[in-house]
């Protein structure tokens, strides 16, 4: 065949729904030139199962579970955004005990989560070894929280008014054990990749989001301090006990897909750093302050957005005095961040788009709840 | 600007295109002429003194039994000044009424996704949105906007009060 008979026009091509490196189910339709994507349309909602309609069916401290299956790789932190808003809308104190452990289990849960994207994207990369060391370390985490209250994925932990169990005896240990050699592996996963060529040639100048960018598409979280930017909600809106801790708010110059990976893994060193302050100081007393089934906040409105691993996690609740909400908005990271990949993956070669979705730490279910 | 001052500022500033302001649990929060929804938006990304270039949430809220209408409510923030504030306005509609509105996408692109999400499940039109499909529901989706109150489709069941 000479090269006048080749096809020169752009052919579109659907990724998805059902593709390893969607993360979930997620449909990308792209405009290719060759090799190059030209065009790209996100199509989402295979997962949408209207949460925001159920809970204004359910009772308050019903709702919790739900909150689970919004994002189910950080379970914790999805918890914790709701309870703190609903606190919040019902001026609800709860003990400083139960507050301790909620900020120990939602950085275990940021670890556990980084540690999955970790996984993943390195796997869209073509690196099978770190996804296997990745799993490793979490494994220790889900044993922590399997033995606070018997799951592994989706928690049920928080309640409104503290947390559903306390941790066993066996727990302390455990954890202090795992944050002694936690370090040590982290420097192992950046000996596999942070500056092996392979690793560099994929991911440097690949996907940069300029900061501008960011800004105008409400990026959040790690995707946003890989541009540069210094804001964590951590800091800047301090929730639950986290003015108490010292930590870093780690961020990137380029804001391309390096970038990205590095930042979250100094959230990994900085995350286990919270754990740390935390399991030192933990208080003793109650764990849970009692709620009823049937709690009626005050008639009004809330809005309270917490730091998920994925960035900005938020829920806006609206209530009539009754024990239902009038309406309850929920708020994600991933929505929005989603929303850059039409502007951030075109010019490049399909291989990378793959290498820019998984490092925009997309996860489905949190953009359709 | 912390939020005292934020609510004064944007009083004083722009008190032809606000109908009252108020502080809500710490956080300002302002009712906007619907006309004005737009202009006051783009004003406040612009102005060096609030710079809200990013929106932290956008929802619209069915509130045709209590107020005759639904309400728009974004909450926009600056990550350089670090500070929010929320405005909300009132579009006008009673029983199967489609209300409209100017779109925002003009004043932040993060907004067209939360747009057609309301448009879908809220039943309210987007003037001049760039992108008018559906987000969540099938393209031939034809059982009315399911976050409405009083919503009742095929599969939904309300669970009776205990």
């Amino acid at each position: 065949m000479s090269v006048k008979q080749l096809r020169t026009e752009e052919m579109l091509i659907n990724m998805g729904p059902q593709h390893p490196s969607t993360h979930g189910v997620c449909k990308l339709v792209i405009k290719m030139d060759g090799e190059e994507v030209k065009y790209i349309q996100p199509h989402v909602g295979f997962l949408h199962r209207s949460i925001e309609k159920i809970a204004e069916n359910r009772n308050y401290p019903q709702f919790v579970p739900y909150t689970d299956r919004i994002d189910y790789c950080a379970s914790m932190n999805a918890n914790h955004a709701y309870v703190v808003a609903a606190e919040k809308l019902g001026d609800v104190e709860i003990p400083e005990r139960a507050e301790y452990l909620r900020v120990i289990m939602a950085e275990l849960n940021r670890i556990a989560s980084h540690l999955v994207w970790l996984a993943t994207f390195t796997i869209d990369l073509g690196a099978v070894t770190p996804f296997l060391y990745a799993f490793r370390e979490r494994e220790d985490i889900l044993d922590l929280f399997e033995m606070t209250c018997g799951q592994r994925l989706t928690y049920n932990y928080m309640t409104i008014g503290g947390v559903g169990w306390d941790i066993p005896k066996e727990f302390e240990p455990k954890l202090r054990q795992f944050l002694k050699i936690f370090p040590s592996r982290i420097d192992d996963y950046e000996d596999l990749l942070t500056n092996n060529p392979i690793f560099l040639h994929r991911t440097k100048g690949v996907g940069v989001l300029p900061k501008e960018t960011a800004y105008e598409y409400s990026v959040s979280g790690p995707s946003l301090r890989g541009s540069g930017v210094k804001w964590d909600i951590r800091k800047a809106e301090p929730y639950s006990i986290y003015d108490k801790f010292d930590f870093d708010i780690p961020i990137g110059t380029e804001g391309d897909a390096w970038d990205r990976y590095k930042v979250r893994l100094q959230e990994l060193r900085e995350s286990a750093k919270i754990v740390e302050q935390a399991i030192d100081g933990l208080p003793g007393g109650d764990f849970k302050k009692k709620v009823p089934l049937t709690w009626k906040p005050p008639e009004g409105e809330v809005f309270c957005r917490i730091e998920a691993p994925r960035g900005e996690m938020a829920y806006h609740i609206i209530s009539d005095g009754t024990p239902k909400p009038y309406r309850m908005k929920i708020r994600t990271a991933s929505f929005c961040n989603l929303q850059v990949l039409p502007i951030i993956g075109v010019n490049h070669m399909i291989a990378d788009l793959v290498a820019i979705f998984g490092s925009l730490d997309i996860i489905l279910p949190e953009v359709d709840r | 600007m912390d939020s005292e001052s934020l609510l004064k500022y944007v009083q004083e500033e722009y008190s032809e295109r606000i109908i009252g302001g108020e502080m809500v649990k710490g956080v300002p929060v302002f009712e906007v002429k619907p006309e004005k929804w737009v202009s006051l938006c783009g004003m406040l990304r612009d102005d060096s003194d609030t710079m809200m270039h990013s929106v932290s949430n956008y929802t619209a809220v069915d509130y045709r039994e209590k107020h005759g209408g639904f309400k728009l409510v974004i909450t926009i923030f600056s990550h350089i000044l670090n500070h929010r504030l929320t405005l909300e306005t009132l579009l006008p509609a009673k029983d199967d009424e489609i209300p409209e509105i100017e779109t925002l996408a003009t004043v932040w692109p993060t907004t067209i996704w939360f747009e057609r999400e309301h448009a879908e499940l809220f039943g309210i039109e987007f003037i001049n949105h760039p992108d008018p499909r559906h987000l969540m529901l099938d393209d031939d989706w034809d059982e009315g906007y399911p976050m409405r109150r009083g919503w009742t489709g095929t599969d939904f069941v309300v669970k009776p009060d205990k």
